[in-house]
């Protein structure tokens, strides 16, 4: 059985116009220890898919399909069910350090908050397990740190204690959502190899967030490539990213700087740009951008075309894109 | 058109239906009292005093056995007359030296919020107190001692909303234009605060109405016989336990012109500014 | 901390002055001469003159607010000319009853408000927030006299639970505590209803926050996280406003300690301004006008306790 098994997730908003849907028949699955990369552009609905996950949608939105954690499906767990693993069995860590973070409350009690929660300790003892953690994040002088505010910190050092927050109870699986995004360039490298590391040491399962390639490609076994909702491509990471089956993942590709590329030269980019959500195209969502685009693409939902072992691509131009 | 559409957006505003038709019924009730009133609110006739409600006098009669519908009706006068005169005198000073502040910048400026300020401190009800306790106690002296105290409320919201408007990029262009600083502030400035300006007239009106009868009932306000809501609290107060009802009509009438204002400026506010009524 | 404390004095004594210099133009500016108006207008001129020595109206404006001042560092605020003792007693005297009330009175409006804001925005666009915002309307649109007068009618004379008026002293014990109760709810009314809409849009706010969603992460239920991580945030705004509140509600008590026949500093002020007693009036205006700076200095620290940022910047 997979740790975490996602089946046919879809989250719809309600709005004036009917139901808005911003993920679509999402299915993937985990295993302990694995590494999951998701990709694309913002408001590609990798968030949502993420708060999903963790049962912390935003008002209104309305979940359905089966998320299986150890066989339970999260989905119709009542929410005091949802509260016990909540930061417990799953984590999560989000893109804004600066904001992500309680400023009126210590460092200490908002690490010491969980283990009080779920393991029951008493106040002293979670603040030498906050200490330890904090250790374990590699945050200088961590013995200083549990007296002072997030205003006090760099963003970097706050990045750490929202990871140490997350790993607190030790978690089966750690969401990260751009937890690099906010950061400089010097300390991204620095977060990302500490979560790489954390995530061999504790063999937790991860799920990262990105809209950054190399970040993905660098960290994780497996990636999904998601494109207005939807799941676009799907497969190990190293033949995915040679393949590039998709149309869209290459565009990422292209999108990505190029460092040997004269400064000043316009870098490739996707022409156009993601439809809002309640303006998908019927057919192919990506066809109104496609480079490859047929007649067939706009009239028909793109099968789901299996391109490698357990690696699939939902485009019927596959074949061109050899 | 636009004229059109703020009508139409207004109308959509829950609060301002309710607000219109409670202002509404109060005007009303102003207007028919100078043509019509059952009895007349001054005409004493102690044998029928303190009687209960009946088909003659709807709400009864007072101590004096004057008919407490009559005195309702009339008293209404008093409570707008006074509220809308405080208001104006608040507005028109208050607006003028907003827009003063505003345009001159500098020392004048901070001279006139300095004295916003020391204004806004203090208690307005105390300070309208001791101007009514000493000019006398007449409505003329309420009016003034409650118009003051909405002078600096205009002027500190009209140098705020001013000042945010001579930023925008049209002011540059306006002045670039070669106009003048007093031009631009009455072309530009006043007709996009007035919005702002509107909608707080309206609440101001509702804290008048408020603090007139504050002062009525202490004696301060509009002096007898003409009837004043606050002042008509106050007397019932004598009787509460033979005629507990005196008691009820002046202060549900205040209640009523108050929220009616109140909820027309909130629904004001919203249809004027969508922005603001989102966020809330 | 220091230069702190220093610029909150300075600023402490210059609006003292301030106040005391408008109170003493504004009553040496207003028509009529306030021995004559304190004697009323058939008095003997021989009484007034004496009356103006006493008083020390024959010295030159100057004079006599400097010796007004020097006595108020002193300690010494004068003799009242209505009741013949000193204005210090007396105003001690009325401040046991005021200031108990004004206490009480704050503390229902911070219990009523907090708990009708929170509630109203944890449920918000529900039957409940509708029904909050719907009694805060009504009560914001209240006279507090009238509703005093409401309480009175509903307390006092229809199920005789609580006395209708008067205060028999703090020797009484717990009878003079009840007569306390009606006022202090009367007070508390208007202020917990702007109260409660004040809470409930900061509240608001903060929910929108990123933090929120962390603490929800971490396993804590909306209750858990309303009260442990929003409620804290949201406070400065309505920490202001209750501040606000507190400087206004000396001058409430004018209002309502007429309704109730209390024996407390708002009816001192209000009997002094009609007796003309004008050593009681500059003095108190000017004792309200410390106890706002002081309300003011309260906020800030208060600030300081909510909001760790605010530490620092001093």
């Amino acid at each position: 059985m997979a740790l975490l098994a996602v089946d046919k997730l879809a989250v719809h908003m309600p709005s004036h116009h009917g139901p808005i849907p911003l993920v679509r028949e999402v299915s993937f699955s985990i295993e302990k220890g694995e590494t999951l990369g998701i990709v694309g552009e913002s408001g590609c609905g990798k968030t949502m898919t993420a708060l999903a996950l963790m049962g912390l949608l935003p008002d209104g939105a309305i979940p359905s399909g089966e998320i299986r954690f150890e066989g339970e499906n999260l989905l119709a767990q009542p929410e005091d069910r949802l509260c016990k693993l909540r930061g417990n069995r799953l984590a999560m860590i989000f893109q804004e350090p600066m904001s992500a973070l309680n400023p009126v409350h210590t460092i200490g009690s908002q690490i010491a908050e969980s283990l009080i929660l779920h393991r029951g300790l008493y106040p002293a003892d979670a603040e030498a397990e906050a200490i330890r953690l904090l250790e374990l994040v590699r945050m200088p002088e961590p013995k200083a740190r549990l007296a002072q505010y997030p205003h006090q910190l760099s963003g970097g050092q706050r990045q750490r204690v929202m990871i140490a927050i997350a790993l607190a109870c030790r978690p089966d699986i750690l969401i990260a959502d751009e937890p690099t995004t906010a950061l400089d360039v010097t300390v991204q490298a620095q977060i990302l190899d500490l979560i790489n590391d954390l995530v061999d040491e504790l063999g937790m399962a991860l799920v990262l967030i990105s809209h950054d390639l190399g970040i993905v490609g660098d960290i994780t076994d497996r990636v999904l490539v998601m494109y207005a909702g939807k799941v676009v491509e799907a497969g190990p990471t190293v033949p995915l990213f040679n393949r590039r089956a998709h149309p869209y993942t290459r565009g990422l590709f292209g999108a990505l700087p190029d460092p040997g590329r004269a400064r000043g030269s316009r870098l490739y980019a996707i022409p156009g740009t993601v439809p809002d959500p309640w303006l998908v195209p019927g057919g192919c969502a990506f066809a109104d951008r496609c480079p490859l685009v047929e007649q067939a693409c706009r009239e028909a939902v793109p099968p789901n075309v299996e391109v490698g072992p357990d690696h699939r691509a939902l485009c019927r131009r596959t074949d061109m894109m050899s | 058109m636009k004229r059109d559409g703020l009508i139409m957006r207004c109308l959509r505003q829950r609060n301002f239906v309710i607000g219109l038709i409670l202002v509404g019924i109060v005007l009303a009730a102003a207007l028919v009292s100078y043509f019509w009133t059952p009895h007349s609110p001054t005409r004493i006739n102690v044998p029928g005093r303190l009687a209960p409600a009946s088909s003659v006098h709807w709400f009864g009669t007072d101590h004096f056995g004057r008919d407490v519908f009559s005195m309702i009706l009339v008293g209404s006068r008093n409570s707008i007359g006074v509220g809308l005169v405080a208001v104006t005198i608040g507005v028109l000073t208050g607006v003028a030296l907003g827009l003063l502040a505003s345009a001159k910048r500098g020392w004048v400026e901070d001279l006139i919020m300095r004295m916003a300020d020391f204004t806004f401190a203090f208690p307005a009800i105390l300070s309208a107190i001791l101007i009514t306790a000493i000019l006398g106690p007449s409505t003329f002296n309420s009016i003034l001692a409650i118009g003051i105290f909405n002078i600096p409320v205009f002027a500190r919201i009209t140098r705020g909303a001013a000042n945010a408007i001579l930023a925008r990029d049209f002011i540059l262009a306006a002045r670039a234009a070669g106009k003048g600083r007093i031009r631009i502030t009455l072309e530009h400035v006043l007709p996009n605060i007035s919005n702002v300006l509107i909608v707080q007239a309206t609440i101001n009106f509702a804290l008048a109405i408020l603090a007139e009868a504050g002062l009525s009932y202490l004696g301060l306000g509009t002096q007898p016989p003409d009837p004043s809501w606050g002042r008509m609290l106050n007397e019932s107060q004598t009787f509460l336990f033979r005629a507990p009802m005196l008691a009820i009509y002046p202060g549900a009438a205040i209640m009523i012109a108050v929220l009616g204002l109140n909820l027309l400026g909130d629904g004001l506010r919203d249809a004027l500014d969508p922005r603001l009524a989102r966020s809330r | 901390m220091l230069s702190f404390t220093l610029r909150r004095l300075a600023t402490f004594i210059a609006t003292l002055i301030a106040t005391s210099l408008v109170v003493f133009l504004v009553l040496e500016v207003l028509p009529g001469d306030p021995a004559l108006l304190m004697l009323g207008i058939d008095a003997q001129p021989d009484a007034v003159a004496a009356l103006r020595a006493k008083l020390g109206l024959d010295q030159p404006p100057v004079e006599r607010y400097l010796v007004w001042m020097a006595g108020m560092v002193r300690g010494d605020l004068g003799i009242s000319h209505t009741y013949g003792t000193s204005v210090a007693e007396l105003i001690g005297e009325r401040l046991v009853v005021t200031l108990p009330l004004a206490l009480i009175a704050m503390t229902l409006t911070t219990i009523i408000a907090l708990t009708l804001g929170v509630f109203a925005a944890s449920k918000h666009n529900t039957i409940g927030d509708y029904g909050v915002m719907t009694a805060t309307q009504l009560g914001i649109a209240i006279p507090n006299f009238w509703f005093a007068i409401l309480l009175v009618l509903l307390f006092a004379v229809a199920l005789g639970w609580l006395p209708a008026g008067g205060f028999p002293g703090w020797d009484q014990g717990p009878i003079a505590l009840k007569s306390l109760i009606l006022p202090a709810f009367a007070l508390a009314l208007v202020q917990a209803a702007i109260l409660a809409r004040v809470t409930r849009s900061a509240v608001l706010e903060v929910l929108r926050e990123d933090f929120v969603r962390t603490a929800r992460a971490k396993g804590l239920t909306r209750t858990q996280t309303l009260w442990r991580h929003v409620l804290r945030n949201s406070l400065i705004p309505v920490v202001t406003i209750m501040g606000l509140q507190f400087s206004n509600l000396l001058a409430g008590t004018i209002i309502i300690e007429n309704v109730f026949y209390l024996p407390g500093l708002g009816r001192l002020i209000f009997q002094s301004i009609n007796q003309r007693d004008l050593i009681v009036v500059k003095d108190v205006v000017v004792l309200l006008a410390a106890k706002v700076v002081v309300i003011n200095f309260i906020v800030d620290l208060l600030y300081a306790v909510i909001d760790p940022r605010l530490r620092t910047q001093r």
